[in-house]
């Protein structure tokens, strides 16, 4: 059930998704092609106003289409959630052979399979326009490449769980952090608008909390940088951390998604309020 | 004959306003029951929460013996008061859909009663008329094999045309084994079609009798008896 529910969501929010990113590509290859048309002209001559402008235009868009792609999709997937769970469509979905944890969970994990398209979409949208206008030759890449993967030799499988699990739980958490907010408040017969923006401000609010609490530990008790990462130079890695902190922090955070998770759940469970 | 649904003093609240005030009914299989009742009544109300679309505030509503829940959403087929179906999707692809989650959702039935309506597959619901798109709705909740349909107001707001031909496509589609509660307050439209009629007002069951029994007892058609009750 999980899967079919998966695949509907995925055609729902891909009707909107895709033709964002297809459109992003598209502009990163133009874009690519404008710049390496100016850079291809002799050193005196100046681009004409039209060339100048059409090209500047393209840039622009290109811009656009980047931030386009990572807000449209978080906005097309919360009002998704809105409409399909909680809107008119609820009447449909809510009576599926489906329970409400399944409902819940089709709609997390696709949303964050979406982030990760997203966000690997925008990586190679940069690297197109890098590479068709010649800011970045080939071989000039390759050396990156190389520098990554030095810098990146000496981790461990240890490292790389931290750094997915702390990436899907901060993914995860704005996108439970909305999904709460959007069930709670339509347990309210009036001002559901005025209670969603409230429970964000709350929600937000509550995260500094915790955030301010953290910086507290760090400062006072372990007396360490925080997190996961790796300084290093172009001749490998001098420190590659995960600290000890970083796992209370990562335990924070879950702690915290897997309590949004279970209230929206009890919401739609108990509070379903289709009205 | 086996019990489908049964309500023990079941309330429902909305804040102060109390919509069901602990009823009690039963309905058997095989039956076609017209819920009854003015605006406000409760009619949606009973629907919903058989659905369990709305959670009681206190008793109980059981379907097939069970709570409400995923298990009795396969066995039941319901439709609502609104059109729930995404307005994004094609006819195809509203079938697609039933047909991927309902495992009792008849294709052929639904493909058959789309040809018979000349309606194009291919259409989006976005951009037909209220009236195709209810008639879509009713289509593919009828193509379903269910144990038990769950009709609110299936005929409001259309005209008598498209009303005689969705009572047609009810009476056509549900299996004799099944049960068909249909709420309405039209209801000489739906009388000759009704086993059985629930009076519903300000959330109480006022009368739960047999079609033939009211004519037969009482000398009275059910719309004639709706009137007296109903008087304001």
């Amino acid at each position: 059930m999980l899967g079919k529910l998966m695949k509907h969501e995925f055609r729902a929010t891909g009707r909107i998704a895709l033709p964002l990113c297809g459109i992003m590509m598209a502009l990163s290859i133009v874009a690519g092609m404008v710049i390496r048309f100016w850079e291809g002209l002799d050193g005196g001559r100046r681009v004409s106003g039209w060339q100048g402008m059409t090209g500047s235009i393209i840039i622009i868009l290109y811009g656009m289409s980047i931030f386009a792609v990572a807000i449209g999709i978080f906005v097309v997937l919360m009002q998704h959630f809105k409409r399909n769970l909680l809107g008119d469509e609820g009447y449909l979905m809510r009576m599926l052979p489906a329970s409400v944890h399944e409902l819940l969970l089709s709609k997390l994990f696709v949303a964050l399979l979406w982030y990760l398209a997203a966000g690997v979409l925008i990586a190679l949208s940069v690297l197109f326009v890098a590479l068709l206008s010649g800011m970045v030759a080939t071989d000039e890449l390759a050396k990156l490449w190389d520098m990554v993967r030095r810098a990146l030799s000496g981790t461990d499988a240890g490292f790389w769980i931290a750094w997915c699990l702390g990436s899907i739980g901060g993914t995860a958490l704005c996108t439970l952090l909305f999904y709460a907010d959007f069930a709670l408040s339509q347990t309210f017969r009036k001002h559901k608008v005025l209670y969603n923006i409230a429970g964000v401000v709350i929600f937000i609010v509550l995260l500094r909390l915790l955030f301010a609490f953290n910086g507290f530990l760090d400062l006072r008790v372990f007396g360490t940088p925080h997190g996961v990462g790796i300084i290093g130079s172009a001749d490998g890695p001098t420190e590659i951390f995960v600290t000890r902190d970083y796992f209370v922090e990562l335990l924070e955070l879950y702690a915290f998604n897997i309590g949004l998770y279970f209230l929206t759940w009890a919401v739609l469970k108990f509070r379903p309020n289709l009205e | 004959m086996s019990t489908i649904l049964e309500c023990k003093a079941l309330t429902k609240r909305y804040g102060a306003k109390e919509a069901l005030g602990g009823i009690d009914l039963t309905l058997e299989t095989g039956r076609i029951v017209g819920l009854l009742g003015p605006n406000g009544s409760g009619k949606t109300t009973l629907i919903k929460l058989a659905c369990g679309l709305l959670t009681p505030t206190a008793g109980e509503i059981r379907i097939m013996g069970e709570k409400p829940s995923k298990t009795t959403n396969a066995a039941v087929s319901y439709l609502p008061e609104r059109i729930a179906l995404p307005l994004w999707m094609t006819a195809a692809q509203a079938m697609d859909f039933y047909g991927d989650f309902f495992a009792d959702f008849r294709r052929d039935a639904a493909e058959d009663m789309l040809g018979k309506l000349n309606m194009e597959r291919t259409q989006t619901i976005r951009t037909m008329s209220k009236g195709t798109r209810e008639k879509l709705q009713l289509i593919l909740t009828m193509s379903r094999a269910a144990e038990l349909y769950l009709l609110d107001e299936p005929i409001g707001g259309v005209d008598p045309a498209t009303r005689d031909y969705i009572l047609k496509t009810i009476l056509t589609n549900y299996s004799e084994n099944s049960t068909v509660l249909i709420s309405t307050h039209l209801i000489a439209d739906v009388e000759q079609a009704l086993d059985e009629v629930v009076f519903l007002r300000e959330g109480a069951v006022m009368l739960h009798e047999s079609v033939d029994a009211i004519r037969e007892e009482k000398g009275k058609s059910v719309d004639e008896l709706f009137r007296e009750v109903f008087a304001c």
